[in-house]
């Protein structure tokens, strides 16, 4: 009763003494980003008629730089995108061919599922690009509003997250439109340990326009204490 | 003790092998324009049926690799009856696969109904270090932001206005690369071509720089059969779009000069809807009809527009616009891409003349047929 009493108000893991929805925002930040971190995933697609799966590794370093590839299905394999700050590039091994894309592509759905270039090149953060407040506590969870900052490049203008108050780390996040209208909810599950970091491994987006459809995220392998020099972004990994 | 030193050996020398490849079948129903009467284009209508193959292997130790991509085009048409038909060129574009070609390993047959044709458009040696790769053999030059019209590079075609997908030119030469930092790196090619029989030699450098977070300059040049060629391509990222543009210089061996010019912008207007707009200028000097052209549409001066839209994610419309500013000529390409399953996908297409050209169109203009089809493509 204590304990529950305890965890409606601050989370354990974040010490006695810090309850700001700032605090639980960065310290779910630093948990499931890092500063850097590499990362093995498949993606499913599923809609009641057909599903596709799509395997991808991702390098991240802090926010400014990411490099991806599609590892399967055949028709993109070896397709890798690099991002550093605002300029991105693909680069296709078939016809080894690099073109410049515009970083409004970050707006784009990754291969046509419910997420987008942004939701895995990760160009965005919640601690960064949006201020918070606490909407109400639920008895384990706290709900904290996300409104994007002025001049962020952030995609969507609010976002409500659910976290849990025994991990401090979200299990829901609701996306709005300028609206305020709820475009698609994103379900987060399986809490592993990696490097000593905790992470949901299993992400489920589902948008509003379409119950039937939901797109899967399973994180494989997060390795995060890399070291990946500026140099691995760059040209020369993007075409080997 | 001998079958782990075996294994032991085996495993040293580990070779990572990758197979991939694609097959395209396609069927063609063309109508031809009536103007083309005059070019002794007389045919009205037509079929055709082609079939794209490709079979890529990569072999690595290490730091090394072999790459090779092996092209079968095969192409059913009446057509060919007549060696001065054109549209076969046009149904088989890019016609030269290999651009400077000092080795010939292509088997070809033509009779008066069917061409085939098998060769390697890619067979290159390459050597990773850690700021230099050297690539030797049949290689791949595919560089510059343009889909319509890409002037800079004369080592490979645009294909966004062709039915066909997925296809690059090779070279014979190599190229070395050195990665000097993040930000800079450079190309240096060596070509030969002998197609014409005598070698011609081509020298090529490139250039990529980012200058700044949002701009990149890329200057290439050289001599490159027996021309003088310099450009440059400006990239700049902007908050809502990317914008591009390029100028590119030539003097052929008559000393004809020209400049050729790109500007683009490439802009995600929506999570589904892509949008790519390319306005260009090229130099045409005046030659027989019934010679070979390197772009697929002849324009001096165009606007193209092009979009593409996610209608679902099994199913894709492509639909450009190219626009032709001296003769109001106007070609449009409409393409339904459906993914039948996962590595399978069907797409239906229109490419056509959109409006007709006034007095001052270039006579190719004239005999651009109107094509509508089906292809089947699949990946492996």
């Amino acid at each position: 009763m204590k304990r529950k009493l305890i965890s409606r108000f601050f989370c354990v893991a974040l010490g006695a003494q810090v309850n700001s929805p700032e605090a639980w925002v960065k310290y779910a930040d630093k948990e499931m980003r890092g500063d850097q971190s590499e990362t093995q995933m498949s993606m499913t697609i599923t809609t009641p008629d057909w599903s596709r799966t799509l395997d991808i590794s991702s390098s991240v370093k802090k926010r400014t730089m990411a490099l991806s590839t599609i590892h399967s299905p055949a028709k993109e394999k070896g397709i890798k995108t690099l991002r550093l700050n605002n300029q991105m590039w693909n680069y296709f091994p078939k016809l080894k061919r690099k073109v410049a894309v515009s970083s409004s592509m970050l707006l784009a759905s990754w291969m046509g599922s419910d997420f987008t270039n942004d939701d895995v090149l990760k160009s965005s953060t919640l601690s960064e690009d949006y201020s918070h407040r606490f909407l109400q506590d639920q008895d384990a969870l706290k709900i904290i509003e996300h409104k994007i900052k002025d001049g962020s490049k952030a995609m969507w203008p609010k976002i409500v997250g659910h976290f849990s108050s025994k991990d401090c780390l979200p299990r829901r996040y609701d996306y709005f439109d300028k609206e305020g209208t709820l475009k698609r909810s994103l379900m987060l599950d399986d809490i592993k340990t990696f490097d000593g970091h905790k992470t949901p491994t299993k992400l489920v987006m589902k948008p509003n326009s379409d119950e039937k459809k939901e797109t899967t995220l399973i994180y494989h392998k997060i390795k995060f204490n890399v070291d990946l020099p500026d140099e691995y972004f760059s040209e020369k990994e993007l075409t080997k | 003790m001998i079958l782990f030193l075996l294994l032991s050996s085996l495993t040293a020398f580990a070779l990572e092998t990758e197979f991939s490849g694609s097959g395209e079948l396609q069927y063609r129903n063309s109508r031809n324009n009536p103007e083309a009467d005059k070019y002794f284009q007389t045919w009205k209508k037509t079929e055709a049926k082609i079939f794209l193959g490709q079979v890529g292997v990569k072999v690595q130790h290490q730091h090394h690799s072999v790459e090779s991509n092996l092209f079968v085009r095969y192409l059913e048409t009446p057509l060919l009856r007549n060696p001065n038909n054109l549209a076969p060129k046009f149904y088989l574009f890019p016609q030269r696969m290999v651009v400077r070609d000092l080795f010939n390993l292509k088997a070809s047959q033509t009779s008066s109904r069917e061409r085939v044709e098998a060769l390697p458009t890619k067979l290159f040696y390459q050597i990773e270090l850690e700021k230099f790769r050297v690539e030797i053999g049949r290689v791949y030059l595919t560089y510059g932001q343009g889909e319509i019209f890409n002037p800079i590079n004369p080592f490979n075609q645009p294909t966004a206005l062709n039915a066909s997908a997925q296809v690059a030119q090779g070279n014979d030469g190599g190229t070395l690369t050195y990665f000097a930092s993040q930000k800079h790196d450079l190309h240096l090619s060596i070509f030969g071509d002998k197609s014409q029989g005598e070698t011609q030699k081509t020298f090529w450098f490139r250039t990529n720089s980012r200058l700044s977070d949002q701009l990149s300059l890329m200057l290439v040049g050289g001599e490159d059969q027996k021309r003088k060629k310099a450009g440059a391509e400006v990239t700049y990222q902007g908050e809502e779009a990317l914008y591009f543009s390029q100028i590119f210089y030539q003097k052929n061996a008559l000393d004809q000069e020209s400049f050729d010019f790109l500007l683009g912008l490439d802009q995600q207007l929506h999570s589904l809807w892509h949008l790519r707009v390319e306005a260009g200028h090229q130099k045409r000097f005046k030659k027989n009809v019934s010679s070979d052209t390197n772009r697929f549409l002849p324009t001096e001066t165009f606007l193209s527009i092009g979009n593409q839209i996610e209608i679902t994610p099994l199913l894709k419309q492509q639909v450009t616009f190219i626009y032709d500013l001296k003769s109001s000529f106007a070609y449009g390409v409409l393409k339904t891409v459906y993914e039948v399953r996962q590595d399978l996908e069907i797409e239906g297409f229109f490419l056509g003349p959109a409006l007709k050209g006034g007095k001052a169109s270039d006579p190719l203009q004239e005999i651009v047929t109107r094509d509508f089809g089906l292809a089947l493509r699949g990946y492996f």
